[in-house]
């Protein structure tokens, strides 16, 4: 399942972004999902940031962060076959890390044995 | 030694009651319920009903942009002083914290990143992430 979901969302960012994800990781908890995705900030955003533009590669960010979440929500929801009631996501520039919480509800009884991360 | 430190269930416990005060203290609004989960060299934390009634409110007046722009400000100045009680806690270095709140729930979500795994009776209760 892990590296379903890795290939996945690693293919968002290569095929968006033409950009690759360092590492990708997980941690399920009951209900929620923990993802930390290294190495998430790409060239251009990092040049930016590194010129005094730091709040122009937040404004990228956000732009990028508000097109890719969506689709890492639903790659999450039909991996896992769960719906996903709320998505929480952040990404720090400096550290090129950028970290998801989300909090679903399963769509059958047994998809968390099946699924378990 | 290792009598004196808290186990993990205890360490998550108590950084939640922190988490709830600083809330109440700063904001003068008590969440219903705040969870921390360590993993790794992670804590995660979800924050239940951290919404205040004046971005409700914002909110119900079809201000969005603006509520949204309040949270963002009022997590980014809690940062320093939740760094401050996970530090003073879980006595580790917080090396970034990744934060988020969904207005239509409530709720807000918080990945504090630490220098290494906290100090506790049972750390091997400690999941790691897979990757």
């Amino acid at each position: 399942m892990e590296s379903i979901l890795s290939q996945k969302i690693k293919d968002i960012y290569q095929e968006q972004l033409d950009h690759q994800l360092d590492n990708i990781s997980y941690k399920l908890f009951d209900s929620t999902l923990i993802i930390m995705l290294e190495g998430s900030i790409t060239s251009a955003e990092k040049l930016l940031n590194e010129n005094d533009r730091s709040h122009l590669a937040e404004q990228v960010r956000a732009a990028i962060d508000r097109v890719i979440q969506p689709q890492i929500q639903s790659v999450i929801e039909e991996v896992l076959n769960v719906k996903i009631v709320d998505f929480l996501s952040d990404t720090t520039i400096d550290n090129d890390i950028t970290g998801a919480i989300a909090i679903f509800e399963f769509k059958s009884k047994d998809a968390l044995d099946k699924h378990k991360v | 030694m290792t009598d004196n430190l808290l186990t993990r269930g205890q360490l998550e416990r108590k950084i939640s009651q922190d988490i709830q005060s600083l809330y109440r203290n700063h904001l003068g609004h008590q969440p219903s319920k705040v969870s921390c989960q360590f993993f790794d060299t992670k804590l995660a934390i979800i924050v239940e009903d951290s919404i205040t009634n004046a971005e409700q409110i914002l909110v119900e007046e079809g201000k969005n942009d603006l509520a949204e722009k309040v949270r963002s400000s009022l997590d980014n100045a809690m940062q320093p002083e939740l760094k401050r009680v996970i530090e003073g806690n879980a006595e580790v270095k917080v090396i970034d914290i990744l934060s988020d709140a969904t207005l239509d729930t409530g709720r807000t979500g918080i990945i504090a990143v630490l220098s290494e795994i906290p100090k506790v009776r049972n750390p091997e209760s400690i999941p790691k992430a897979k990757v």
